[in-house]
């Protein structure tokens, strides 16, 4: 850890999506959280305030210091004794009951002995399936034979986020056993992937990193905008982050590009099912910004950045509704 | 409540003198504590500080409440009054008393012997001590290195001067003395072989030019015998200056000292949000004459970091000197006692010589025994009995309410506690604490702030926070904002000469936004 | 086309870029972290010897206009601020110092605190009365972010009215897309509306934020949220360099580099105790007593290795050059005028 090295700059705080919005007053923001409370005895009187982040690592990115921000603050959460939020509590039982953050509403399983495994991650077979079919079928377009396994559980970050620790080493050993059939693991979620990878130690691709090089078009007409998920430009690789756009605009897409486009929607962190008021305000400043570009829609490559835009107001396709081969 | 009878006390005089059973000069530990054992004794008594409250030793140690075992071979009088002292402050001011507990540790160049000297001695003077086999050692204390050879555990704790010091001032004031800081005694006029005249400048300019007493205590510390003097009387004395630096976060649990014949550099102290390493010894050649040398950093860090390696990479924030008046010359072998002396010149003239911060009370007491036997006033002391605060109890929602407790003790409750806004984010300070502070009328500068509230203390060493003070003084009462921003950060500078690392860049960000942008020149 | 890399996304390395690409070079910039321009006032303090117009060029946009000439601004603590160039309402003309000034600012809220700002012009002798906006906005929340909509500069307008003073000195809360509103709130009021010079705040994003959409309007790839680890050297040469960001890696191929890291506030350079080093380990560094004042040494803009071989093409540009004349509060004229030496003295390698 090396919040020691602080000179009280502030860039995190201008950085941070949850203090430039009217809802986060009562986030203590990265540098309390991070660098400050560390320090003291009394730290853990923040209490769930601290859950307030959407761990988007915007204030780690700023940091002229090179501080591990978004490291200290997951481990301030992970010493947290205040009790849970009612959205994690139902997390947590979600999780206990049947192995995934929300309920599973998809049924298009595919167990057929395939080397590759698509993971679509617990929204994408929940809330979001239309954007675990579209990336199925893609998939299948371009030859790539995968399973999607029914066996599979939650990657265990969300748990990992509110110090649920047992809880995802537990789910990383039922899945390691699935993973164990499988040569390769692609997945729609930058979280999931960082996850996958940071981890479990697994070699897992997003979904952009499949897509890249391939010959793909797309039937989308009218001007779309770009949601650079987080966890993928500043948790993955900021070189992905950038073939979300290169891809798009290589399949015929008229991507409309602009400053805030990699700004945090407002879902990650646990702030989705923690803070939800917190979370959609964040979500509708970015609407905002994309409605007064007067784009027709948002483009994107994560399920809670489709889901948490979505609910702001706009049209936001995933990545695989976007596109399609080119024969 | 915050005393607002300063002014009221100061208004009630006469015009020209003013007559005082007591006068009590010095506003440290010992001035405090003499104040408020005299005023619950019934004793109508004057507290005059010529600065704030803990200018001197008070407020330039470690923050060590003894346990007594640092003096256990050495001095046994200290050692078994650390003792017994101790267990009297953690029962009577608990609240500014973090309960670390103590480690005595020694490493494979250290006497061997020197360890079970030590047990021996701890232990023929009263002064709890239990072997730990090194596994133990590093079990409750995982900074520890691992070359660590024996531990000895004790009941050290750590204090904070400040809100000790206030603590007594308001619990004087409430029980009648009246209590001034910024009030700086300037000549004395001596009749008959007592002193009859004190002439005093008060910067706020409430109070007459001179005070009539019957008795005057001289508890200047290390300014008692410039104060003797004043009186013609002459009190021999020595000055060792000791520095301290101050590493930024808690390094350690415990208190941990060094199991061998007291040598520099043998102790850190957590307290707060950092962790004080000590001391150096040299003779100091006046009361001001704190300075602290690169070398004396050099060997602090490279003395505390062989029991704690992690040191070696830890923040240095800030460094420090203190004046110790130690009685009969002045280096490692003078004795921690203390005296009360007095010459026929002036035989109400008290002076109080020597102690340290952990015997305060004590020194209190005799001083205040030998006041009330002049005086024919026959209470006893209650000092020991009465409590200076409760136990802390934080609030919880955030970790400023979690530490007013600490901070205040009994003071904490009239700090309006619903503006969540804070104002010194490494201390986590509220906006209220500041206010509150400022209209008791004691704060007339930024430092003043800070003692009590500890804004500026973090590792910005008041960059982020000071105009923000200022602010809150403004709005509370006018002060020359200029002159008290560039009094504030020419204080704060001080500590940072020797900067160095990741402090050196903190520095160069101040000098950046206050030379280079705000253009408050003289900053050097 | 000769590629070019350009370590650094501060002012140095920015306009070393911008410059890059109009002589022709396919350039790339690299670069991690807030750089010192983004913490700066967002002024130029001393008008540049070298470059006057190519800076002038570079900074003109249609978003937020510049002023240059003898300009002075009001600092957030009341004093004064004097420079060269600076955004049209951060100074004035030296000659035109307002009679009376409204400090208006929100209540307890460090971007402007208003009393002490106003006794401090008083003291100088320019009447000012504060205006404390009520509110309860935590420190460590940006004031900008109370300021992002329309409702918030309507209802600051209405506050603004029936002030009599000739001038209004407003807290830095405006981003380069919303500067506009600086404009529209000064024709509303018929005041001068005056931001007050700020350090460590949006004014100095602003500066950061207009270069590098210069920049990549004129054709430079920004790799952003990314840093330089290592140099590939053959000879006098540097040839290639691993770019780190996330959890991946890149190697470049490259023709010719700019070296624009910063000084010790942002890593640029490594200050160990008081010893400044090349975090590259490769090239000379001259010390001074000052840490400010140290840096590479750069002869004739190009860097000296270890070995004591000038570099063919490797130059460097701003803080992260010895400067034995740099003060403390200035700094982007010097590191403007650098970067045009420094590409200068690449094309003519």
């Amino acid at each position: 850890m090396n919040e020691g090295r602080c000179v009280k700059c502030g860039s995190c705080l201008r950085a941070c999506p949850v203090l430039n919005d009217p809802s986060g007053s009562q986030f203590p923001g990265p540098r309390t959280t991070g660098v400050d409370a560390p320090r003291f005895m009394e730290r853990d009187s923040l209490g769930r305030n601290v859950l307030r982040c959407s761990m988007c690592h915007a204030c780690e990115w700023a940091c002229p210091s090179g501080i591990t921000l978004t490291r200290s603050m997951l481990k301030l959460r992970s010493e947290m004794s205040a009790e849970r939020l009612p959205g994690h509590r139902k997390m947590v039982e979600n999780v206990t009951s049947f192995g995934r953050t929300v309920s599973t509403e998809f049924n298009g399983w595919i167990e057929n002995g395939n080397r590759t495994l698509y993971f679509p991650g617990c929204i994408g077979l929940g809330r979001l399936t239309r954007l675990t079919s579209s990336v199925s079928t893609l998939l299948t377009s371009l030859g790539i034979q995968h399973d999607i396994s029914s066996e599979v559980l939650c990657c265990g970050s969300p748990l990992l986020k509110i110090g649920a620790f047992d809880m995802a080493e537990d789910l990383r050993r039922r899945n390691l056993e699935v993973f164990a059939r499988y040569d390769r693991v692609i997945t729609s979620c930058p979280g999931c992937t960082y996850q996958l990878r940071e981890v479990y130690g697994i070699e897992a691709k997003h979904v952009i990193e499949v897509l890249k090089g391939s010959d793909l078009r797309s039937r989308l007409e009218g001007r779309y905008a770009l949601q650079v998920p987080c966890h993928l430009k500043r948790g993955l690789s900021p070189w992905t982050a950038e073939d979300l756009a290169s891809i798009l605009e290589s399949a015929g897409v008229n991507v409309v590009r602009m400053p805030r486009e990699d700004g945090c929607c407002g879902g990650g962190g646990g702030m989705l099912s923690g803070f939800p008021e917190t979370s959609s305000s964040i979500a509708r400043n970015k609407v905002d910004m994309y409605r007064r570009a007067g784009v027709d829609g948002v483009i994107t490559a994560c399920p809670f950045c489709s889901l948490n835009l979505g609910r702001g107001g706009i049209k936001v396709l995933d990545i695989g509704e976007a596109i399609a081969p080119k024969h | 409540m915050f005393s607002t009878s300063i002014y009221e006390l100061v208004h009630s005089f006469s015009p020209d003198h003013m007559r005082k059973d007591v006068l009590i000069i010095g506003g440290g530990a010992t001035g405090a504590g003499i104040a408020r054992d005299l005023a619950l004794r019934g004793v109508d008594c004057l507290l005059l500080e010529m600065g704030d409250f803990c200018h001197g030793a008070s407020g330039g140690n470690h923050g060590l409440l003894h346990s007594g075992g640092r003096y256990a071979v050495k001095d046994p009088t200290s050692a078994s009054e650390c003792a017994l002292e101790n267990t009297i402050l953690r029962r009577i001011a608990p609240f500014c008393i973090e309960d670390t507990g103590g480690l005595f540790v020694s490493l494979p160049e250290d006497d061997p012997d020197f360890a079970d000297t030590f047990l021996n001695a701890c232990r023929s003077n009263g002064v709890p001590a239990e072997e730990l086999t090194p596994e133990e050692a590093l079990l409750s204390e995982p900074e520890l290195g691992p070359r660590l050879t024996r531990c000895i555990r004790v009941h050290d704790g750590s204090i904070d001067p400040f809100s000790l010091v206030q603590a007594n001032v308001d619990d004087a004031r409430s029980a009648g003395a009246a209590v001034l800081n910024h009030c700086a005694v300037t000549g004395m006029a001596v009749e008959d072989g007592r002193v009859v005249k004190v002439e005093v400048r008060d910067r706020r300019g409430g109070l007459p030019s001179s005070i009539m007493p019957e008795i005057v205590v001289n508890a200047a510390g290390a300014w008692v015998s410039e104060v003797a003097k004043m009186a013609g009387c002459h009190v021999a004395m020595g000055l060792d200056q000791g520095s301290m630096l101050v590493m930024d976060g808690r390094q350690c649990r415990h208190v941990v000292n060094r199991l061998r014949p007291p040598s520099n550099g043998d102790i850190a102290v957590s307290n707060h949000t950092s962790t004080i390493l000590g001391t150096t010894s040299r003779p100091a050649s006046s009361p001001d004459d704190a300075a602290v040398t690169k070398e004396d950093v050099d060997l602090l860090i490279r003395e505390t970091a062989a029991m704690l390696p992690s040191l070696r990479e830890g923040r240095t924030i800030r460094v420090y000197g203190g004046v110790r008046p130690l009685l009969g010359g002045s280096g490692r072998g003078a004795s921690r006692s203390f005296a009360i002396l007095s010459e026929d010149r002036a035989e109400n003239l008290l002076s109080v010589a020597g102690g340290k911060l952990t015997t305060y009370r004590l020194m209190a007491e005799k001083v205040s025994d030998r006041v009330c036997e002049i005086l024919g006033n026959g209470s006893k002391c209650r000092t020991h009995l009465e409590s200076l605060g409760p136990f802390p109890e934080g609030e919880g929602g955030s970790i400023s309410l979690a530490r007013l407790g600490r901070k205040y003790g009994r003071m904490a409750s009239s700090i309006d506690t619903s503006d969540p806004r804070v104002v010194c984010s490494c201390e986590q300070v509220l906006r209220s604490e500041v206010k509150t502070v400022v209209s008791s009328g004691d704060a007339l500068t930024l430092t003043d702030v800070m003692r009590r509230t500890r804004a500026g203390m973090g590792y910005c060493q008041g960059l982020e926070c000071s105009l923000s003070v200022l602010e809150i003084m403004m709005e509370e009462k006018g002060i020359d904002p200029l002159h008290s921003m560039k009094e504030f950060l020419l204080e704060r500078e001080r500590g940072m000469t020797q900067a160095t690392g990741d402090q050196l860049r903190q520095r160069m960000l101040g000098w950046h936004v206050l030379r280079g942008v705000y253009g408050l020149e003289g900053m050097e | 086309m000769s590629r070019a890399l350009v370590i650094g996304n501060g002012a140095a390395g920015t306009f070393s870029s911008w410059l890059l690409a109009k002589r022709g070079w396919e350039v790339t910039q690299v670069g991690r972290g807030t750089p010192s321009t983004a913490l700066s006032t967002g002024c130029l303090r001393s008008a540049p010897d070298v470059c006057r117009s190519e800076i002038s060029e570079f900074l003109s946009n249609a978003l937020m206009s510049m002023r240059s000439g003898r300009r002075e601004g009001i600092s957030k603590i009341g004093t004064s601020f004097q420079c060269w160039m600076s955004p049209s309402h951060s100074t004035w003309e030296v000659e035109e110092t307002p009679k009376s000034i409204a400090v208006v600012g929100m209540e307890g809220h460090p971007s402007l605190p208003v009393r002490v700002t106003a006794a401090m012009l008083n003291e100088r002798g320019i009447k000012a009365n504060s205006y404390p906006m009520q509110g309860s906005v935590p420190s460590d929340m940006p004031l900008a972010a109370s300021f992002r909509n329309d409702e918030a500069w309507e209802s600051l307008a209405e506050g603004l009215k029936g002030i009599s003073e000739e001038a209004i000195l407003l807290p830095a809360i405006v981003s380069l897309q919303d500067y506009h509103r600086l404009d529209q709130l000064e024709r509303r009021c018929a005041r001068k509306i005056m931001e007050a010079i700020t350090p460590l705040g949006p004014s100095g994003q602003r500066l950061a934020d207009l270069m590098q959409w210069k920049a990549r309007e004129s054709g430079v790839t920004i790799w952003d949220g990314r840093k330089v680890t290592s140099l590939e050297v053959k000879g006098d040469e540097v040839r290639g360099a691993t770019v780190i960001g996330g959890m991946d890696a890149r190697n470049i191929a490259v023709d010719a580099i700019v070296v624009a890291t910063g000084s010790v506030l942002v890593d640029g350079l490594v200050l160990k105790e008081r010893h400044l080093s090349d975090p590259f380990s490769m090239f000379q560094v001259i010390r001074y007593e000052d840490p400010l004042k140290g840096g590479y040494d750069g002869s004739n803009g190009r860097l000296i290795a270890i070995n004591g071989r000038t570099m063919s093409n490797v130059a460097g540009a701003g803080d992260c050059l010895s400067s034995e004349h740099r003060t403390y509060g200035s700094g982007l004229t010097e590191a403007l005028e650098s970067a045009y030496l420094a590409v200068r003295a690449l094309e003519e390698a």
